[in-house]
This record gives C-alpha cells, structure tokens and sequence, in this order.
C-alpha cells in the first residue's frame, strides 16, 4: 500500500530544535525526517519530494538562504512551500526570505501548537487514530 | 615596526563619529589592517580605509592587497569610492566578500558608486580589481588560510578567522550574541514544562555555538556596541551588549579582546566607562583575559 503521509523536512542544527519539532508532529498522520546537516539534507531534498519544508537560516556548511535557492533551482520543489524558523529578527531577513519565496518567517522560539498549526495549515495533516 | 601587526584605521559602527568628544577612540567606521611583512589584508572597508589608503599610495614596495568585506552595510564599505590605491594604475586588489559568484559581489560595490549617489562609478578604478566570493570554502591567500563564519546581523555577513604563527585572530565586527536567549525568557511562562526542558537545551546548544568561533582564540575584534540599557531598546538591531560579548569571551577562554563597532552615541568617557565595567566583570569572573577598547591608530604587534 502507497504511504499517503504528507512529508515534511526539517533542516535545523539544533538537536533540541529538532526534538521538539518531532514532538510536536506526534500524534498526527506525517513522516518527518529531520537534519542537523544542511548539506545532508540537501542530499535527500535533491532525490525526494516534500509536502512541507522548515529551515533554520544561521547553519555550518550552508546556511538557510542556500537552502531556499537550491531548492528554487530544482522543478520538484517549485511548488513546496517552505517556512524558515529563525532567531534572526530583523527585516532585512524577512524580506529575503520573502524575495527567496519562503511562505512564513517565524522567530524562534516556537511552541509544539504552533509547529502543530502550521503543519495542519500546509500539508491538511490529519490528526493519527490512536486505537 | 615589527612587519607583522594589526592596525585599527576605523572601530566606529553604524555611522562615522567625528566629533570632539569621540576622538580618543577614534570616528571611523570598520577597517582592520592585517601586515604580515609585504603582505596587506584589510577587513573591511569603511571610512577608516580612506586614511590607510593614503598612507599605501605614499609607498613603493607594496602594489598588491587584499581587502576582505564582511558585509555591504555602508558603514562597511563607503571608505572604499576614496580608497585611492584603487584609483591607481599598477595595483592588484583582490577583494572577497559575501555573494554566490564574483560578479555578485563587483555589483554591490558598483551600487554605491553610481550617479546620482556617487559621481565616479567603479569603472574608472584603474587598479587591477579582482572579486572573490569567501564562503564556505576558506580563502587562501597565499599559505594563508582564512575561514569564515555566518555573524547573527540582518543580511548575510559573515565573521573571519585565521592563523597566524599558532595565533588565531577572529574578526567579528557586527554580531548579536544571546539573542535567543532573551527570546526565550520572553515568552518562558508559555511553554510547558516538556517544551521547557528542550528551550533549556536550546539556550545551552546555542550558547555553544556562539562561543565556538571564539573559542581559545588569542586576538577577538567583537562588536560590542551597546550598554545594557542601549541593548533593551534596541534589541534586534544586529548589534550586542557589551556584558555579553565579555562573558562569551570569557566562556570561550579568549586570551585578548577587542571591543569594537563602538556606538557612535557613545563618547570616550562612556566607551571608557564601560571599559572599567568590563575590568570589574573579568576580576569578579577570576579570568586572566586582557580586554581592550579598540582605538583608531592603534597598533598590535604580531610578534611580540
């Protein structure tokens, strides 16, 4: 049977960032697959689709503006909506982000509810049946 | 001389601050001389670099130069349409800066020097200009390696260090230290216990991340722009308190620090004030680190 989870990536290198994104998406019908690496996770976007995208910006190897214009250059991940989840707070970033095609630019830090109502918004998750 | 030392031509951030009151630290915006014998590396190229030109055109011996951008902020870059070595036939400049290609780079400075703005356009440089993007690869500027880092201040910018004689030198002129931190105590009493055990981590990872360029490092040249009731008002602003960039130093084991970017609101009794502030931190934290106001015309001896 065909796995009909919407797909979401996380990109941040913050293992405790990344925890708690996996905690928040607990309890609703998604396949997260979260990295620390920004090149790695490069490497799965290249290959694989993802219903919904958040990065962080500030990253070693290549930072979250990287990020959004590789995306942009690959025809799969056109159409991916992609939310950047910074500490960064200032416009002149938000209105990169924007220019870069990024759908929301939210300030760390972000509570489980919050991650939860911007997967639900983007990708229509549907909560698991516990049964 | 020693033929190898570091020269502070500007430490002002934000804007030039000729006034009387601020001439013992010094009015111009960035610019850092980096001699290492012939060879010249200048960070950034703000007001300061307008003087160190100057002083380059009057010599014969050196003709080549290396100018390494942190950023395009004009308190970065608008000594560089009166820098006159690049009006000069003869010389080589290499210049390295934030872009996804060279010519990225060319165009932002081409943007400064454009009518109506300027009345020179970069195309009347008689130098041999040559543009180079630095990161995340680093710069190799003949043995010398030059690393970059990504510095928390709007637009991308980017800190430098590199190696000189088992002496790291870290230049990190616009950064923001701590502000996660504060963004979490602000919105503390909305999370969960859960969620607060993981902003916990959070805080320490970044914490560590902060403080890793700076770590063991002998020479940081670090913002340390506002008091910490500048930085309550102006939080946000890409710049860091003072006490902050202190006590990362500290946390990192900096041998030397550098406060530099010095608000221009600020005159020499304050930036002295708060100099002594840093004194009675260092003491209190029993470190042996030596802290110093980064002043125009001041010169480090690499050697010594």
């Amino acid at each position: 049977m065909t796995d009909s989870r919407p797909k979401i990536v996380v990109i941040d290198g913050s293992a405790a960032a990344i925890t708690l994104y996996e905690r928040s998406a607990k309890g609703l019908r998604v396949e997260m697959e979260a990295f620390q690496s920004p090149s790695e996770s490069l490497k799965h976007l290249e290959c694989h689709g993802a219903d919904l995208i958040f990065t962080d910006i500030i990253m070693r190897e290549v930072d979250g503006w990287g990020i959004l214009k590789k995306l942009n250059s690959w025809a799969h991940h056109q159409d991916t909506p992609v939310i950047v989840v910074t500490s960064k707070n200032y416009a002149q970033d938000r209105a990169l982000a924007k220019e870069l095609g990024a759908r929301e630019y939210l300030l760390k830090p972000l509570r489980s509810q919050e991650i939860r109502e911007i997967i639900c918004k983007y990708t229509g998750a549907e909560l698991l049946n516990e049964d | 001389m020693s033929s190898n030392y570091v020269r502070f031509w500007g430490v002002r951030g934000s804007y030039p601050a000729p006034f009387s009151t601020h001439m013992r630290v010094g009015g111009n915006t960035p610019c850092v001389e980096l001699r290492l014998g012939s060879r010249v590396l200048i960070f950034d190229a703000g007001t300061g670099i307008i003087a160190l030109g100057n002083e380059l055109i009057k010599q014969s011996d050196i003709r080549e130069i290396s100018i390494i951008l942190t950023h395009y902020h004009w308190d970065h870059i608008s000594g560089l349409p009166f820098f006159v070595p690049a009006f000069s036939p003869g010389w080589k400049i290499d210049i390295f800066g934030p872009g996804d290609e060279p010519a990225e780079l060319e165009m932002r400075l081409a943007e400064q020097m454009r009518a109506p703005y300027f009345p020179v356009e970069t195309e009347t440089w008689l130098a041999e200009v040559t543009y180079h993007t630095p990161h995340p690869a680093p710069v190799q500027i003949g043995d010398l390696a030059i690393s970059s880092f990504i510095l928390h201040h709007p637009g991308v910018a980017y800190g430098y260090a590199l190696e000189i004689n088992g002496k790291t030198i870290v230049y990190a002129p616009d950064n923001e230290l701590s502000f996660i931190d504060r963004s979490i105590e602000d919105r503390k009493a909305e999370f969960d216990e859960d969620e607060q055990t993981l902003l916990d981590d959070m805080k320490l990872e970044d914490k560590s991340r902060n403080i890793e360029f700076m770590t063991d490092v002998h020479m940081l040249i670090h913002d340390a722009q506002y008091t910490l009731n500048d930085y309550s008002r102006k939080r946000g602003w890409g710049h860091s308190c003072f006490i902050d960039t202190v006590n990362s130093a500290i946390d990192a084991g900096v041998e030397q620090l550098f406060m530099f970017s010095h608000d221009p609101n600020n005159d020499d009794d304050q930036i002295d004030a708060m100099h002594r502030r840093t004194q009675e931190l260092i003491k209190e934290r029993g470190s042996g680190m030596v802290c110093h106001v980064s002043r125009e015309g001041m010169l480090i001896d690499l050697d010594e």
